[in-house]
């Protein structure tokens, strides 16, 4: 479905499309579902200051979006478990990692890259939409964000190329990401995967079903996930202190920068007009004095234009401040959140770090006693 | 003969106790730690040996001691010697590995490790309370989470200010009472009177504030000094907790977010 809106007859036409989210119309078997980490995206904000661009509010985008993106993904039904990742993790079988190129509540661009657990690139792409006005309504269905159709753009793209492997193919991804995961546990396990040139992981052969050590190697990732289970609990909450402000945001970002944008191409055609019709006047040569009187209505009207185009200039710089204005109202709103989120983060993934620190030595410790062999120094390390 | 027919019952004791060691040798549970294993049965150094699919930590120590190629038999056995050699010195090494209230669950591990006698088994065990020491944790943190989705966070921390107004006001309230009371000696017993009105009036309140007092470990500051947002909600969700075991995880957690030592 594609809706085409115009939202000034002198500016540029915006088409406004509207990308419906693929949902699972029967459950998908249990060995069919990835599990899907979504890095928490880049800010991308620039060293170099832009006024246009909040680093608070790109720090909060970059820890919302993904949120939303779990929520997509998740309503969709195709997938398992999925979570928002503060850190890579070799557990999940299908990370997802992105950028904001630009957000302004108009315009969203993201850099999307996805890989899965065995080394394949699923995506690495830009993708890009414009938000209708509509799309802030406060009557549409509010689970559904502004910035909608690019998640479900993202969530389609990535089903199409699951659909495209083989269940046999889904399977083995998963086993190869649990190998990958217990090798980084007890190097030992670095026998069953083997990796190629290109850094693509493939299975060998598996452990036997009785192997009490990835039986154990099981449990601690159960650990990982319920760990990344809770983190996401501190980014849910993040999500839904946010929302509401940074729609807020979003809605009144979009309308100043259309105006700014219109006023800003405006403000330029009134210049090089003005300019234009200048350089002609002082270029009409005559002696006339209907000449005369020609080339000083030109020269009269090319400075008035150019004036004009400054003037409408000034008043596009008037929208730029108003949009830093709001800019910088919801970027000392997010900072703290943020600020709050990434100290608990950091605090969860510490001490669960140390646990995982000591599950590492003791499966280590449990493997030389049960088999009576010894881990090479080199792969021990 | 009667000095044949006497000699039997120690022929058949003798044979008897060979028996027993021989199946200790075997791999019994109780097996000593100095005991070599009689044949290997694995051979191939394979990252995955065969586990007896049972689970049971006496028999994967079983599995061990027989699977055990006779190349690592010392390396087997010398390990068992060093862990094996009595339940303090693991009780030592759990400790070292996990901190905290985790160092209880150890020396119980260590316990059940002397009596079953492997070493493998301490380390299962010691790595098994880990787990759940790990689940205790992230229980009390998702405790938390709860209390502040349900809209307690703000409330919570409001309440525990509350809470620290009105231990202060408990306490002011008690010298004073006891000024007042200094002071209305030579008084008629009007304001007495009043003050006792208003004691049956708070009655409830000040047993809520004694429970809440008892709530609060002795290690734990009553007035929240120098909490954040997250530890009032923390000694909130603990205060409120009803389940002592729950409860004592939070204050854990207290501890740790506060840099308290127990």
């Amino acid at each position: 479905m594609l809706f085409i809106g115009i939202h000034d007859t002198e500016a540029k036409t915006i088409k406004y499309e509207k990308v419906q989210l693929d949902i699972a119309q029967n459950e998908i078997p249990f060995e069919e579902l990835l599990d899907v980490g979504i890095m928490i995206f880049d800010p991308n904000v620039p060293e170099k200051e832009n006024p246009m661009i909040f680093p608070e509010i790109r720090k909060a985008e970059a820890r919302y979006m993904p949120y939303h993106l779990k929520k997509t993904l998740e309503n969709t039904g195709h997938w398992g478990g999925v979570w928002v990742l503060p850190e890579r993790s070799k557990a999940i079988d299908l990370i997802i990692v992105g950028r904001i190129e630009k957000s302004d509540g108009l315009d969203v661009e993201l850099k999307i890259g996805v890989w899965d657990v065995v080394g394949s690139q699923w995506i690495n792409k830009t993708y890009e939409s414009n938000i209708a006005k509509s799309s802030y309504s406060k009557r549409r269905d509010l689970t559904q964000d502004p910035y909608q159709n690019i998640f479900n753009k993202i969530a389609n793209d990535l089903l199409q190329i699951k659909q495209s492997k083989d269940r046999e193919a889904l399977i083995r991804l998963s086993q190869t990401g649990e190998i990958r995961f217990a090798s980084e546990l007890i190097p030992v396990y670095d026998d069953y995967i083997s990796k190629n040139k290109k850094n693509i992981y493939s299975l060998e052969r598996l452990p036997s079903e009785d192997d009490e050590i990835m039986q154990r190697i099981l449990e601690v990732q159960e650990r990982e996930f319920l760990l990344l289970d809770t983190l996401n609990e501190y980014y849910g909450q993040l999500y839904e202190n946010l929302s509401q402000p940074y729609e807020d945001w979003r809605k009144l970002s979009r309308e100043d920068m259309i105006t700014y944008e219109e006023l800003q191409r405006s403000a330029r055609t009134r210049k090089i007009l003005g300019a234009v019709a200048l350089a002609g006047a002082l270029a009409t040569d005559g002696d006339s004095r209907a000449s005369s009187t020609m080339r000083q209505m030109a020269v009269y009207g090319g400075i008035e234009a150019m004036r004009s185009g400054f003037a409408t200039a000034s008043e596009a710089k008037i929208y730029q401040e108003s949009l830093k204005e709001s800019g910088a109202d919801f970027d000392s709103q997010a900072q703290p959140l943020v600020i709050e989120l990434e100290g608990q983060t950091i605090r969860l993934t510490g001490s669960a770090e140390e646990k995982f620190q000591e599950w590492r030595r003791l499966l280590k410790e449990i493997y030389i006693d049960e088999t009576g062999f010894t881990i090479p120094q080199a792969e021990a390390e | 003969m009667m000095s044949e027919t006497k000699k039997l019952p120690i022929v058949l004791s003798v044979l008897f106790l060979l028996g027993c060691e021989t199946q200790q040798m075997g791999g019994g549970p109780q097996s000593p730690s100095s005991q070599t294993p009689s044949s290997p049965s694995v051979s191939i150094p394979s990252p995955s040996p065969t586990m007896p699919s049972s689970g049971s930590q006496s028999s994967s120590s079983s599995s061990s001691q027989s699977g055990s190629p006779q190349q690592g038999s010392q390396t087997s056995s010398g390990s068992q010697d060093q862990t094996s050699g009595g339940s303090e010195s693991i009780g030592s090494n759990s400790g070292q590995m996990s901190s905290g209230s985790s160092s209880s669950s150890s020396g119980q591990s260590s316990q059940s490790s002397g009596s079953m006698g492997g070493s493998q088994r301490s380390a299962s065990s010691i790595f098994k309370d880990s787990l759940g020491d790990f689940d205790k944790d992230i229980a009390s943190e998702r405790v938390v989470i709860a209390s502040a989705d349900r809209g307690d966070g703000m409330t919570g921390q409001e309440s525990a200010d509350a809470a620290a107004i009105s231990e202060g006001a408990l306490e002011g309230g008690m010298g004073s009472s006891g000024a007042e009371s200094e002071i209305s000696e030579g008084q008629e017993g009007e304001s007495t009177e009043s003050q006792s009105e208003s004691d049956s009036s708070d009655e409830s309140s000040q047993s809520e504030a004694d429970k809440q007092k008892e709530r609060i470990p002795d290690d734990i500051p009553m007035d929240g000094t120098g909490e954040d947002v997250i530890a009032r909600q923390i000694r909130e969700a603990a205060i409120q907790e009803d389940d002592p075991v729950i409860r004592e995880a939070l204050w854990e957690e207290y501890r740790k977010h506060m840099g308290i030592k127990k």
